[in-house]
C-alpha cells in the first residue's frame, strides 16, 4: 500500500517534470532557434549602432610638397522643424538670424521653413568658425553635421589644370577628374557597442579609418615656378590686352612640365564665378598658327638630313619673291644674301622657304612627324588637340613654302614647347608629363612616372647648329633682343603670326605673337613658350609683346633655380652665391 | 510497527564492531562557504569588468572623438598655412612694405665652392 503511494508520487512529480521541461526546452527553442534573428535584431539595436566614417579626398601637391588642392573641414546646418520654435515671430527672428550670419537668401531659407519635411538644410559647407558662431546662439533645432569640402588655397594657381570637383567632392574638370578614381576617398561603415546610456562604444581602428583616404598627387609643377609665370603672364595681359595668353615651362631632359598658365583663368573657391570658357586648358586644347616659331623646325629638319649647313648661303630676294605665282615676303625687310644661320637669326620668311624647297616635301613631312606635329603630346589632360596638320599627299603647291613659316599648320602650346624641347635636349624628345608620383598617404606606397623618351627628332649635330643660329636671334641683329637675359645666353625663336579669319590670313589685323626659347642655351634648365593670342594696344610682334615677358620669367626662374650664368655682364647687382 | 527497513549495521560473530564516526560537518561547510564565496566572487568581478570595459570604451570613444578633431584642426591650419605662404598673399604683403621682386640682372648667382665665396663676391663686384 505504502510502496503504491510512493510510486504514484513519484510518477506524479516526474510527469510533472516532464512537463515543465518539455514546455521550457519548447519555449528555448523557440528563443535560441525559431525567432533568433528576429529577437537577436532586436537585442542587437538596443546595443548597437551603425556609423559611417567618410575618408579624405586626396590632396594634390607641387613637385616639392606644397599644397595646391586640398580639404578643408566645415559643418552643414540643418534644422529639424519639429524641435524648432513654433512661435511665428521667434522663427521669423532666426530665419533672419540665420540668413545674416549664413549669407542665405531670406526667402529661400523662409521657403524651406515651411515645408512639411521633417529637416531641411540651412545652409552647407559652412566654415567652422561661423559655424560656431550660430551654434553659441544654442536655436533649439539646429544640429551640426561635419562635412568637407575641396578648398584650393593658392586660389586661382594652376586653377584650370587642377581643375575642380563637386559639392560632393568628385572631380569634374582638370587632374581633379582624369585622377578622381586614385583620389576619391572612400566610406567605411562599421557596427559599434553602446553602453545603455546610449553612448558609442566604437573601437574603430584609425588605420583603417585612414585607409579609406584618396592617395595623394604629386605634381611635377613647382609652385614658385608657377607663380613667376602667372605674374608675369598678368602683367602682359594688362599692358597689352590680349583676348588669351598662355606660357608653358618644361624641363627639357625629364619632359617635366614646370608651370602651365594662362588667362584669363578662374578661381575654384568661388564657383559662381566661373564660366565654361575659362575652364578650358587653353595650352592643349587650343591650336593656333605658329608663325616664324616654326622655322627653326623646319631649318633643323634641313640640317639633320644634310641638305644644307649652318653657312649655306640662300638668297632671300630682297624681301619679296614669287613662288606658285603667289608672292612671299619678308613682312617689311630687304634681306639679301643670308646664311642658314642668318635666316634664323633675322627670321627670313623666304630664306626658310628655300631651304624647305631643299629638303623636299616627304621630308619635310617627315620633319614634322618626328618632333610631333600632328600628334597629341600625351601630357595628360583631357581634350588634348592634335593639331591641324595634313597630311603630304593633301598638300598643295604652296604648303611647302608656308608650313615651315608657321602658316597653314595649327598646332597646340604643349606641341611646340615638345618639340623645341627636343631642340634643347640635343634632338631627343621627352614625353611631356604633368603627374610625377602617386602616393598612398598611409602607406607611403608610390607609383612614380619616369621621364620617358618619345623619339629622337634629329641628330645631336643638327640640334647643336639650331641652337647656335637661335643664340643669335637674342642677340645684336637679331629678332628678339628683349627676350635677352643678363647673364645667360638664351637660345630662341619669336613668332607673328597673322590669324586665320574666314579663310583669310590679311585685312584682320589680328596677330598671334610668341616667343619660345630656352635657358641657358647650351644646358637648359627650361624652355619656356609665351603666346599672346590677339594683343590689342597696337604692338603684335612676338619680339615686342611675349619675348619681354619670356626675359623677365627666365630672370626669375634661374635665379630661384640658382643657375650660374654662362656669360659674363657688367653692372652693379647683389649676388647669390651658389654653393 | 514492525521495522520494515533493512538493518544497516549488523554485528558479526569475531569480528570487531565498525561504525563510521559521525561527521563534524567542517568540510562540507568549508567546501560550501569556498565554491558561494567563488559564486559572489565571480559576479563581482564580472560586474566590475563590465563596468571597466564600459569605462574603458568611453574612454577610447573619446580619445578618438579627440583624435579626430586635432586632426581636423591640423589639416585647418595647413590650409591656412598653405594660404598664407602662396605667392600672391607674400607679394600682396610684401607691396605693404614697399618691398618689390628683383629688377632683371640686379640679382646674381655665381658658382663658387666655400672657400672662394668672398673672392667671387671681390671679383664680381669689381667687373
Amino acid at each position: 500500500m505504502n510502496h503504491t503511494v510512493y510510486v504514484v508520487r513519484i510518477l506524479t512529480s516526474y510527469v510533472g517534470m516532464c512537463t515543465v521541461a518539455f514546455f521550457l526546452t519548447r519555449h528555448l527553442y523557440s528563443i535560441q532557434i525559431t525567432k533568433h534573428p528576429e529577437l537577436y535584431a532586436k537585442a542587437a539595436s538596443k546595443y548597437t549602432a551603425r556609423k559611417t566614417w567618410s575618408g579624405t579626398r586626396g590632396s594634390i601637391f607641387d613637385r616639392r610638397g606644397n599644397l595646391l588642392a586640398g580639404n578643408i573641414e566645415c559643418k552643414n546646418i540643418l534644422a529639424d522643424l519639429h524641435l524648432l520654435p513654433r512661435d511665428p515671430k521667434i522663427r521669423e527672428e532666426i530665419i533672419a538670424y540665420l540668413s545674416e550670419t549664413l549669407s542665405v537668401d531670406r526667402d529661400i531659407l523662409a521657403f524651406r521653413m515651411r515645408s512639411h519635411a521633417r529637416e531641411v538644410v540651412v545652409r552647407n559647407y559652412v566654415d567652422i568658425d561661423v559655424a560656431a558662431i550660430v551654434a553659441a546662439r544654442r536655436i533649439a533645432g539646429l544640429r551640426f553635421v561635419d562635412d568637407q569640402r575641396r578648398y584650393y588655397p593658392k586660389d586661382a594657381l594652376l586653377a584650370n589644370v587642377l581643375g575642380f570637383t563637386t559639392s560632393r567632392n568628385r572631380g569634374v574638370y582638370g587632374l581633379e577628374a582624369i585622377w578622381d578614381k586614385d583620389l576619391a576617398s572612400k566610406d567605411l561603415e562599421q557596427i559599434i557597442e553602446r553602453d545603455r546610456r546610449g553612448r558609442s562604444l566604437g573601437k574603430v581602428d584609425p588605420v583603417k579609418t585612414r585607409a579609406i583616404s584618396g592617395k595623394s598627387l604629386y605634381l611635377t609643377i613647382e609652385e614658385p615656378i608657377q607663380h613667376y609665370v602667372e605674374v608675369e603672364l598678368r602683367a602682359m595681359c594688362e599692358e597689352f590686352k590680349p583676348k588669351r595668353a598662355y606660357a608653358i615651362m618644361a624641363d627639357p631632359r625629364t619632359g617635366a612640365v614646370m608651370a602651365m598658365a594662362q588667362y584669363p583663368t578662374f578661381n575654384p573657391n568661388d564657383r559662381r564665378a566661373i564660366e565654361p570658357e575659362m575652364w578650358r586648358v587653353h595650352g592643349i586644347s587650343d591650336v593656333y598658327d605658329p608663325g616664324s616659331t616654326m622655322k627653326c623646325v623646319a631649318i633643323a629638319g634641313a640640317l639633320d638630313y644634310g641638305v644644307v649647313s649652318p653657312d649655306t648661303v640662300f638668297d632671300c630676294e630682297d624681301g619679296m619673291w614669287m613662288y606658285g605665282r603667289r608672292s612671299l615676303r619678308d613682312s617689311g625687310h630687304k634681306f639679301g644674301l643670308l646664311t642658314v644661320s642668318e635666316i634664323v637669326q633675322k627670321s627670313s620668311n623666304i630664306g626658310t622657304a628655300k631651304v624647305a624647297l631643299q629638303l623636299g616635301k616627304p621630308r619635310l613631312f617627315q620633319v614634322f612627324r618626328r618632333f610631333g606635329f600632328g600628334e597629341t603630346t600625351g601630357i595628360g589632360l583631357r581634350h588634348e588637340s592634335p593639331g591641324i596638320f595634313r597630311k603630304v599627299r593633301d598638300w598643295d603647291g604652296l604648303s611647302i613654302t608656308r608650313f615651315p613659316i608657321g602658316q597653314g599648320i595649327s598646332v597646340t602650346p604643349v606641341q611646340m614647347v615638345q618639340a623645341y624641347g627636343a631642340l634643347a635636349n640635343r634632338g631627343k624628345m621627352m614625353k611631356l608629363r604633368l603627374v610625377e608620383r602617386l602616393v598612398d598617404p598611409v602607406t607611403g606606397d608610390a607609383i612614380t612616372f619616369p621621364p620617358e623618351l618619345k623619339r629622337v627628332a634629329v641628330r645631336p649635330p643638327a640640334a647643336q647648329a639650331i641652337v647656335e643660329a637661335m643664340c643669335r636671334v637674342t642677340a645684336e641683329g637679331g629678332t628678339a633682343l628683349k627676350a635677352a637675359v643678363e647673364g645667360y645666353q638664351v637660345a630662341g625663336k619669336t613668332g607673328t603670326a597673322q590669324k586665320l579669319i574666314n579663310g583669310s590670313y590679311t585685312g584682320h589685323g589680328k596677330y598671334v605673337a610668341s616667343f619660345i626659347g630656352f635657358v641657358p642655351a647650351h644646358d637648359p634648365a627650361f624652355v619656356l613658350l609665351v603666346v599672346a593670342d590677339e594683343p590689342s594696344n597696337g604692338r603684335y610682334y612676338g619680339g615686342t609683346v611675349a619675348a619681354p615677358t619670356f626675359s623677365r620669367i627666365a630672370d626669375q626662374v634661374l635665379h630661384y633655380l640658382s643657375v650660374p650664368p654662362t656669360v659674363a655682364s657688367g653692372g652693379e647687382a647683389d649676388v647669390i652665391v651658389r654653393r | 510497527m514492525a521495522n520494515t527497513y533493512p538493518r544497516l549495521f549488523v554485528t558479526v560473530p569475531g569480528k570487531r564492531r565498525y561504525r563510521p564516526r559521525p561527521s563534524s560537518g567542517l568540510g562540507t561547510k568549508l567546501v560550501g562557504f569556498i565554491v558561494l564565496t567563488m559564486l559572489v566572487g565571480s559576479a563581482i568581478g564580472k560586474i566590475y569588468l563590465d563596468r571597466q570595459s564600459i569605462k574603458m570604451g568611453t574612454t577610447w570613444q573619446e580619445l578618438h572623438d579627440k583624435l579626430t578633431a586635432l586632426e581636423k584642426e591640423a589639416e585647418n591650419l595647413r590650409i591656412d598655412q598653405e594660404r598664407l605662404m602662396s605667392g600672391d598673399h607674400i607679394l600682396g604683403e610684401a607691396r605693404k612694405f614697399d618691398l618689390r621682386p628683383s629688377e632683371p640682372g640686379q640679382v646674381r648667382i655665381i658658382n663658387a665652392g666655400v672657400a672662394s665665396q668672398d673672392s667671387a663676391i671681390v671679383a664680381l663686384r669689381s667687373q
